[in-house]
């Protein structure tokens, strides 16, 4: 007779898999029984990520004290240390205190414990000994294939000469203003060490931005530095490098800055089919246009462009008349490519130089083959839809997003668009639902669509741009749930759709969350996958009672732990906002 | 030679009973596909055996597959390790799966040896979402199992898992 226990591990692993929603109800299956036990414990201790919410002391200090343990354990036990396959140090707040980890930990404990975790495959680390340990010793983990880092200047924290198994690298260098070195230096002196040390490599990409305060730690060389200073031997390289891509917020050497990309997009031009590159986004131009094009003519497989912004940039041509609107610009990059032969599947850009627009949309519609597409717009503080200098119009700019939307290429599946709102606000909530209505018909056009959100970024009450956007919707297409249709020959989807307004401090928010069905007649059916599950799980949070004048008053949500590993903070974790240099 | 793509298949259940079913339908089961891809019509049978499943549970899982034939092809887990996964289940499904934990394991288990993801997934969900929120002792009262740990084994398990205890 088949009961729980008698089913095939690899099955009790699968059940295991969704039971780690919460790892409460993990740890009560370690102690359940035995066999439960033994694939409940890898679960717990398979993804540890160390984050830290910094919303009231009690909180901090049970984050801290759990996280102690953790480390003790792991440093204690050896079969617990290799259960653990993605580890994450958490990330400071740019604003705030930088956290100490574990502060009142001994070191010794977390070398034994990076030690001990030896079958990693994935790392996010910030500075903290156990960083500083993986970092100096990464040879001593041959499954670690995808690592980012931030906070470590590579020069300072760099491992051996020697193989690693290394096939994605993310740094982001704090910058300093202070250091005289060409900001690509530091991207040239990552690339001489993945080609020495890095041989399957396929993605690289360096950031070298202002991360506010960091702590500080002795500098862990474990290689010598300098013996990656010197150019790589013309027999190195990355052969299986698909992307690379830099990022930097200074001002100086643009052009060198540009050439030094070039150099390495042709260096690795049979290769490399994604690239991330900087570009003064505020102003478009001829000279820009023509550094793109010469780009793709580098890179005939070029399936993916994500444009970055980067402040204080200016490409600037000599020509001061050579500017260009970003309807004409993007006009000339799409059919530019398209000319080339580029077939590009994914593009993204932080701010395209114009409102969205029917003609826009049909710019992006020369590429066929555009499956992901993420794009903010002008800043609005001096576009059209601005109104008296303060409000963003969206009553009138939501009919002019749907145009865009809908002339878009019809594979598309997924939409991220951006409002930069800059220096604007919103006086009502109620002011932002004609941005709300747009979904119904923005996925009976699109029938591959199924993730599509607009952020807007917009001034809050304090007149500030806060981490996350102001206000967002975000509409997920979910497969039908037995919904009968009112035409023959018809099929129904599920529409989720999820709005986020900021409650003037961003730690508060309230999200509203409905489903309707959507509809489709016979020859205009739906096509490809849904989404797996409305935004954020379908997360709800209630508003606050409305109050007269500023909800400066509103605490936030009383009775919330928000001490680790239990608060998961998804909306401020969303991968999809954009990690901004600076407020556009 | 007869070119005719076979419409409809027998599948034999291990107590010799026999349930006729259309191709299609028969075509959730990954093992049952790959073996009419590998064979080619010519030489398949039109009866398939399936050894590992009895009759009762093979017309539950038939029934699962006809409800189910027209879906898409589920996705490639590209990424399963690193994503929460939802255990939201649809309400057809949940339907489905109000039968005696028996019945459910050997859902489970069959769609296991059928190769049938989206059930064998639908199964680990529900047996998952009556997991939750239950005590070590509500988990045993559950699924009627004995807790075969020593007191020491017990005490070194909370010790070394006290990180992610509440309180």
């Amino acid at each position: 007779m088949a009961d729980l226990t008698s089913l095939p591990t690899e099955i009790l692993r699968n059940i295991m898999s969704y039971v780690d929603k919460d790892i409460r109800h993990l740890l009560n299956c370690t102690l359940a029984t035995r066999k439960l036990s033994e694939v409940a414990q890898p679960q717990l201790y398979k993804n540890i990520y160390l984050t830290y919410h910094n919303r009231n002391k009690k909180d901090n200090a049970k984050t801290a004290q759990r996280q102690a343990r953790l480390l003790r354990s792991l440093a204690e036990n050896p079969k617990l240390g290799a259960l653990v396959r993605t580890f994450k140090t958490p990330q400071s707040p740019k604003y705030e205190r930088p956290q100490q980890l574990a502060s009142d930990v001994d070191e010794s404990v977390f070398i034994s414990a990076a030690k001990n975790m030896i079958n990693l495959t994935k790392a996010k680390l910030t500075p903290s000994p156990i960083s500083d340990y993986i970092l100096a010793n990464l040879q001593s983990y041959p499954r670690l294939t995808d690592l980012e880092i931030s906070g470590f200047k590579p020069e300072e924290h760099i491992w051996a000469l020697a193989p690693t198994s290394l096939t994605s690298l993310k740094w982001q260098v704090p910058f300093d203003w202070e250091d005289d070195a060409h900001p690509f230096s530091t991207a040239k002196f990552l690339l001489n060490v993945t080609e020495a040390t890095c041989p399957n490599l396929r993605a690289l990409d360096v950031t070298v931005r202002d991360s506010g305060k960091s702590l500080v730690f002795s500098k862990v060389d474990a290689g010598g530095a300098q013996i990656y200073h010197a150019p790589a031997s013309p027999k190195s390289g990355l052969p299986q490098l698909r992307h690379f891509g830099f990022h930097y917020q200074d001002n100086r050497s643009p052009v060198t800055t540009k050439e030094s990309l070039l150099s390495v997009f042709k260096t690795y031009h049979t290769s490399l089919t994604s690239v991330s590159v900087p570009v003064d986004c505020e102003y478009y131009n001829r000279t820009t246009l023509d550094y793109l094009l010469k780009i793709g003519s580098i890179l005939p497989s070029l399936t993916s462009l994500a444009l970055t912004e980067a402040h204080s940039i200016y490409f600037r041509g000599p020509d001061p008349n050579d500017k260009l609107s970003g309807s004409d610009f993007y006009e000339a990059l799409t059919s530019g490519f398209v000319e080339l032969g580029i077939e590009l599947e994914r593009f993204s850009a932080p701010c395209i130089g114009t409102p969205f627009s029917e003609r826009l949309g049909r710019a992006f519609g020369a590429w066929k083959n555009l499956h992901f597409l993420q794009v903010g717009d002008i800043a609005n503080g001096h576009a059209p839809f601005q109104e008296g200098g303060r409000l963003l119009d969206f009553a009138n700019y939501a009919p002019q997003i749907l145009a865009f939307i809908t002339a878009l290429p019809p594979k598309l599946l997924s939409l991220y668009i951006e409002i930069n709102g800059r220096e604007l606000t919103i006086e009502d909530d109620d002011d932002f639902s004609s941005i709300d209505s747009l979904g119904p018909e923005a996925f009976s056009t699109l029938r591959h669509l199924h993730p599509l959100d607009i952020h807007a970024w917009i001034y809050n009450a304090d007149g500030d741009l806060i981490d996350i956007p102001e206000k967002g919707m975000f509409w997920r297409r979910l497969p039908s749930r037995e919904t009968p249709c009112s035409i023959e020959g018809c099929t129904t989807k599920q529409l989720s759709t999820s709005r986020m307004d900021a409650i003037y401090q961003h730690r508060d928010l309230a999200v509203s969350h409905r489903v309707e069905v959507l509809e489709a007649k016979p020859g205009k059916l739906f096509e490809g996958i849904d989404a797996e599950e409305a935004w954020c799980g379908g997360l709800v949070r209630k508003p606050p009672a409305k109050r007269r004048g500023t909800q400066r008053g509103w605490q936030g949500e009383k009775g919330v732990d928000f001490s680790w590993p239990f608060y998961e903070g998804r909306i401020s974790a969303y991968p999809m906002f954009r990690t901004r240099f600076w407020n556009l | 030679m007869s070119e005719t793509k076979i419409q409809k298949l027998t599948l034999v259940a291990n107590d010799g009973n026999k349930i006729e079913v259309d191709r299609q339908v028969a075509e959730k089961s990954v093992l049952i596909k790959n073996m009419l891809d590998d064979l080619g019509d010519e030489q398949m049978s039109t009866e398939v055996p399936i050894p590992n499943v009895n009759d009762t549970v093979l017309k539950k899982v038939i029934e699962w597959c006809e409800h189910h034939k027209n879906d898409p092809a589920a996705p490639q887990d590209d990424d399963s390790d690193s994503r929460k996964k939802t255990t939201d289940i649809d309400e057809w499904d949940q339907k489905f799966m109000q039968v005696d934990q028996e019945m459910l394991f050997e859902i489970i288990l069959a769609s296991n040896y059928l190769d049938i993801k989206p059930l064998l997934d639908v199964g680990c969900k529900t047996v998952a979402n009556m997991i939750k929120g239950k005590s070590p002792e509500e988990i045993r009262k559950t699924f009627n199992i004995t807790n075969d740990f020593t007191p020491e084994e017990e005490e070194q398990i909370r010790r070394e898992n006290e990180w992610a205890e509440d309180r």
